[in-house]
């Protein structure tokens, strides 16, 4: 009889585990000391050996500096520690007093959490610094899905050891990341601090500082834009009594004088169709899904941002309804059975019609894309029949899984597209029609993945119409959108900045340290502050290209092509000569930096000119006595104007760029944490777009009551 | 310590910080394009048109520049 300890690496993948490698499927939770009583053990037999199934709640261990020099960098000490020590949390600790205790009491210990980088930190860490074993001598299951039989057939083939490599590099991983965050945070925090003596703390890192200039980059497009004015002819023929619409040949006119003359000379004329254009082409099933392309689809059709999407999908991996998320690959390996799980499939409502019309093909072919990930296959259903108590938004994710996972053995859509032009005194104009001819895998994907079908008139050549309406339309060259999470988490994957399983954390750090802000993101006046000052004093912390040569070349340890040492020692030297170059000019990017601050601060207070005295400008600011919130006039300093109202004093207030609608005054916004931002005018008391009975209800003129009929920031855009 | 004339952020040299000073290139880059496409229009009417419409998806900072151009144009008369 053997014992093991199995290291799993949540609570939920633990308890599924122990229920998947017990030979009765009732793993026995048994009772532990009072010391570590919070966290489950689980007791399978499985063939006379015993397994004792214990979960870690994520990583137990992480880095902290190993230096009683208090503040300062270059620090390039550091040491493995409990993150309840590293952390000042304190929930880990029964966990890791659980590993202890059950290490001492097996034969060998498995690891069995998420097979990736951060699983293999996991497990190994715990292997390493809580049972004290080599890490070459820790066996590993691997399995893709929570399904009984990936866990059974993963511990029956069980790995003789860790992944070492893989485990390096994480090691690796966590120890240049923290490297870096540690000494350029502190870099840029003391800079301000001996500068100026004042204490900011101002964060960066090696992928958050890329990732910001992206935005900070866009935001800097859009703010100096300057559109070039375009015309559109928009036209409209009658046919059978319904009008239709005509589009022209060229999208926009340049000049005016053009477009004038297009409709001068197309009014009330007589057209004749000149040209029937028929197109048919098929449309190939979608590649299957790996993290990013879920993340996008399920951005597309539900709106939910890709780290909601990451939590929804790895809930349902852990419900082992489908396979590991974090996986980037686009092709399936030869060893899944497709048919099982098309069969599995049948027993759900809604896809037995379509699982059972795949089962009858002969062969069933997924489509695959060019991305590989050997340790895990693309995302899909494992079969098993979601219960019907799941969350709607675990509904709506599983859906589109199963749908996109059936859609990928469909046969190719077939469409039409139909395009008639109109001759009008020598100006052509058309209609568009598509038609979908054959539904192929589009049927399988539906409800998603709908095309919509234009219908076009009866006309043949030869035909005349009359021309009923046409006019040109002003338009303007349009800035570049902003970033959404979703298009910021895909440039990020182009530049190979981060990894899967780090890119939305990553962007959630940004919105926390409020570099950026809102779902259409733009950089703050504090990310502003951090690229401007970075991009003119150490450009290489904000480049793409340090940060992408690290993830090489931890690619290379990965495949034993380098060593954790060497790839330490680089990326320290290279760290190192940051440092240097930074320290050279601390003093002026400490002053720069507090300026842009200081600077963006007096910006974020001016709301605008003030409409009383005309000369003035308004601005939020404080009573002196009271320490009060208030708007009043900078003419009040040259004793020109003494305009002055009280507004909310709670909440995040920044001029909203825009006039009140009924009296002209600037108007600002305000933010609160978890509420919507709202606009308000700041002549409330005497704006005649007030509702009375507000004044009316507040006696006292609070300026809080403004919050009730704040215009709402987001039903606007 | 000199100031952008229209953000009052500290700057080195010129009138304008650096954000302004692009807007400021923008503006003065599309201005030929304008007056192709209106066949006609002074640089007065072209900044006179970025400030009033609020149609125009013109950057913030852009019309903040035109808004200081056309004061200055304004003063000129």
């Amino acid at each position: 009889m053997v014992r093991y300890l199995c290291i799993s690496e949540k609570p939920t993948a633990a308890k599924r585990i122990a229920a998947a490698l017990d030979e009765t499927g009732k793993a026995r939770k048994i009772p532990t000391p009072r010391t570590f009583a919070s966290v489950p053990v689980y007791e399978c037999k499985n063939n006379g050996d015993i397994i004792y199934v214990i979960p870690a709640l994520g990583h137990l261990y992480s880095t902290v500096e190993d230096s009683i020099k208090g503040w300062h960098y270059p620090t390039f000490n550091y040491k493995w520690v409990p993150t309840y020590l590293a952390q000042q949390k304190n929930n880990t600790r029964p966990f890791i007093l659980a590993f202890k205790n059950f290490s001492e009491k097996v034969d060998e210990i498995i690891i069995a959490t998420d097979y990736d980088l951060e699983g293999e930190v996991i497990g190994a860490s715990i292997a390493k610094f809580a049972c004290k074993k080599e890490l070459n001598s820790v066996r590993r299951m691997k399995f893709s899905t929570l399904t009984k039989k990936e866990i059974l057939e993963s511990y029956k083939n069980m790995h003789p050891s860790i992944d070492l490599n893989l485990a390096q590099a994480g090691f690796t991983r966590h120890e240049i990341d923290w490297l870096y965050g540690i000494n350029l945070t502190r870099a840029l925090t003391l800079a301000i601090k001996h500068a100026t003596g004042r204490y900011k703390l101002i964060s960066t890192g090696r992928v958050q500082g890329p990732t910001l200039k992206f935005v900070a980059d866009r935001e800097r497009e859009i703010q100096t834009f300057v559109p070039i004015p375009r015309w559109a002819i928009e036209a409209t023929i009658i046919l059978d009594g319904e009008e239709i619409a005509l589009e022209y040949q060229e999208k926009f006119i340049p000049t005016l004088a053009e477009a004038e003359q297009i409709v001068r000379e197309t009014t009330d004329t007589e057209g004749i169709v000149s040209k029937i254009t028929e197109r048919q082409f098929s449309q190939k099933p979608p590649l299957p899904f790996n993290l990013g392309t879920l993340q996008s689809e399920a951005y597309r059709y539900f709106g939910y941002s890709p780290s909601r999407t990451l939590k929804i999908a790895e809930r349902l991996y852990l419900n082992a309804l489908i396979s590991y998320p974090r996986t980037g690959s686009q092709q399936f390996s030869e060893t899944i059975n497709h048919k099982q799980i098309l069969k599995e499939l049948t027993k759900s409502e809604l896809y037995r019609d379509r699982a059972e019309k795949l089962l009858q093909k002969t062969t069933l072919k997924p489509t695959k894309g060019k991305k590989k990930d050997p340790a895990h296959p693309p995302i899909h259903p494992t079969g098993k029949k979601a219960p019907a108590a799941l969350r709607t938004e675990d509904k709506n994710i599983y859906r589109l899984i199963t749908c996109r996972y059936l859609a990928l053995f469909g046969e190719p859509a077939v469409k039409k597209s139909l395009r008639l032009d109109i001759n009008f005194n020598g100006y052509i104009f058309f209609l568009r029609g598509m038609k979908v001819l054959k539904k192929g895998w589009l049927e399988l994907y539906a409800p998603f993945g709908k095309v919509e079908e234009i219908e076009l008139p009866e006309l043949k050549k030869g035909d005349t119409v009359k021309m009923l309406k046409v006019r040109k339309k002003q338009s303007y060259t349009q800035p570049p959108a902003r970033y959404n999470p979703n298009s910021l988490l895909k440039k990020m994957e182009e530049e190979e900045l981060g990894t899967k399983a780090t890119r939305a954390n990553i962007i959630d750090i940004l919105y926390s340290r409020g570099y950026i802000e809102d779902e259409s993101i733009y950089a703050t006046d504090l990310g502003f502050a951090v690229i401007d000052t970075l991009e003119k004093n150490s450009p290489e912390i904000i480049e793409t290209e340090l940060t992408r040569h690290l993830e090489r070349n931890m690619e290379k340890i990965r495949s034993g092509e380098k060593t954790r040492v060497e790839v330490l020692m680089e990326a320290i030297r290279e760290l190192k000569n940051i440092l240097e170059n930074f320290h050279k000019k601390e003093e002026i990017i400490g002053v720069t930096l507090q300026e842009q601050v200081q600077n963006l601060k007096q910006r974020q207070r001016i709301l605008g000119p003030c409409p009383i005295c005309k000369q003035g400008e308004l601005i939020i600011t404080r009573s002196r006595t009271t320490q009060k919130r208030f708007v009043g006039c900078t003419g009040y300093y040259k004793k020109l104007c003494d305009w002055s109202a009280p507004i909310p004093q709670q909440g995040y207030a920044t001029p909203a760029k825009k006039n009140c609608p009924h009296c002209g005054f600037p108007m600002l916004t305000i933010r609160k944490r978890g509420k919507r931002p709202y606009t308000i005018c700041p002549n409330w008391l005497k704006c005649p777009g007030t509702p009375q009975e507000v004044l009316d209800n507040y006696q006292n003129q609070k300026a809080e009551a403004l919050e009730a009929i704040g215009e709402d920031e987001e039903d606007e855009l | 310590m000199k100031q952008c004339v229209i953000c009052k952020a500290t700057i080195e040299k010129g009138t304008l910080c650096e954000a302004h000073a692009i807007a400021k290139t923008h503006l003065e880059e599309k201005y030929q394009e304008w007056k192709r496409a209106f066949g006609k229009l002074t640089k007065k009417e072209y900044y006179q048109k970025l400030v009033d419409d609020s149609n125009i998806p013109i950057g913030d900072w852009a019309r903040e520049v035109a808004e200081y151009f056309l004061k200055e144009e304004n003063k000129k008369r």
